[in-house]
């Protein structure tokens, strides 16, 4: 069985209640560099971010059986491990001596703004890791690396239609993800 | 909303969100050991392994061979090197007492010697063989040595590097003959 098809909640069910590894690999493969991602934004440090992302995956294999499909996606989900993970990595930080505080509040986002932001961000990373591959790669090079399709076209050695069809394909796929996923309308 | 205006829309979250890093390769097998316990099957591309079945199986064969003759190896180098850095591995979930010494030799010449001391590793399932891999940041991994290991779970096994061959991680996979992938050492 090809479970790469299956959704993020089901792939959490099979880790709670079989203890699946094949599962929590393909949960691994759609939400490690997402993870990872949010992880390096909080904590900074590449090497203590490994450490993070670890105990991260660590806590989706063991509270896997906590998740409540009908409380929320399985994205939300990963994202608030991974929150956490990297939440109680900053605890366990040396406390900034009172001095060091800045004079002035910080004039960016929020907590919660950034939240959502974090949030949104997220499942956009793993709604990306979850195309077909002949997809994500136009997709990722096209609005990360930000070449025009004919640039695309030519880093992959492919005929300029073909980017097209595929960057139209996973950006309706993505549409699909991101609108089940409350990110787009 | 129309499809065009809906296209849009997903454009500029991909947009807004960028380009998330990339983890480390190494980083999929301590995850999963971490979660799971005992090894786990990695996915990292190789520069050397045979590619088919059979590639696999000869490859196999032949580092079975090398081993029952003389605990060795794929590979060339040898013995009697200036060791300029030893780096320790450590078995992970139900081989975690077993363990590897990676000598790396000095870089007087084109090439370093590398010379990896195995000990408490069990012999690889039949049509299986051990990889030692190396892997700097940003490159991908380079398959280094295959090997196996004899009855008593030991072996020295030989090869060479470039003498600026750039890395940061090493380790040591089990690789089967229907292409899965273990691994079984990683830096203690």
């Amino acid at each position: 069985m090809d479970l790469s098809a299956l959704s993020d909640e089901d792939l959490l069910e099979l880790v709670a209640e079989r203890r699946d590894g094949e599962a929590f690999e393909v949960l691994y493969r759609r939400y490690s560099r997402a993870v990872y991602a949010v992880v390096r934004r909080m904590v900074g440090d590449p090497g203590r971010s490994e450490d993070v992302v670890q105990e991260a995956f660590a806590s989706v294999w063991r509270a896997a059986r906590g998740y409540r499909r009908e409380r929320g996606s399985g994205a939300g989900w990963m994202f608030a491990i991974s929150r956490n993970a990297a939440a109680d990595a900053l605890r366990a930080r040396t406390p900034v001596a009172v001095g060091d505080l800045p004079d002035q509040a910080d004039p960016g986002l929020g907590p919660e703004e950034r939240t959502a932001a974090g949030l949104e961000a997220f499942k956009v990373h793993a709604a990306v890791d979850s195309l077909p591959e002949r997809e994500r790669e136009v997709i990722e090079l096209a609005y990360f690396s930000g070449l025009s399709q004919s640039e695309v076209a030519e880093r992959l050695s492919l005929p300029l239609g073909t980017v097209k069809t595929r960057t139209r394909s996973g950006l309706a796929r993505l549409a699909e993800r991101l609108a089940d996923e409350r990110v787009v309308s | 909303m129309s499809d065009e205006r809906y296209i849009s829309e997903i454009e500029d979250r991909l947009r807004e969100a960028g380009a998330p890093p990339t983890p480390p390769a190494h980083l999929h097998a301590i995850a999963r050991a971490e979660a799971l316990g005992p090894p786990d099957v990695v996915n990292i591309r190789s520069v050397v392994r045979p590619s088919s079945r059979v590639g696999r199986l000869v490859l196999a064969a032949a580092v079975l061979t090398a081993s029952a003759a003389a605990a060795l190896v794929i590979g060339v180098g040898g013995s009697g090197f200036h060791v300029d850095r030893s780096v320790n591995l450590q078995g992970a979930g139900r081989i975690a007492s077993a363990s590897a010494v990676v000598d790396i030799g000095s870089n007087g010449g084109p090439v370093r010697d590398v010379q990896v001391h195995v000990n408490g590793l069990p012999p690889a399932p039949k049509g299986g063989y051990y990889e030692l891999w190396m892997q700097d940041g940003s490159s991908e991994p380079t398959g280094l040595v295959a090997f196996d290991t004899s009855g008593s779970g030991s072996v020295v096994a030989n090869t060479t590097i470039p003498k600026d061959m750039p890395w940061t991680k090493c380790w040591v996979t089990l690789e089967r003959a229907d292409g899965s992938r273990t691994t079984v050492l990683t830096l203690a």
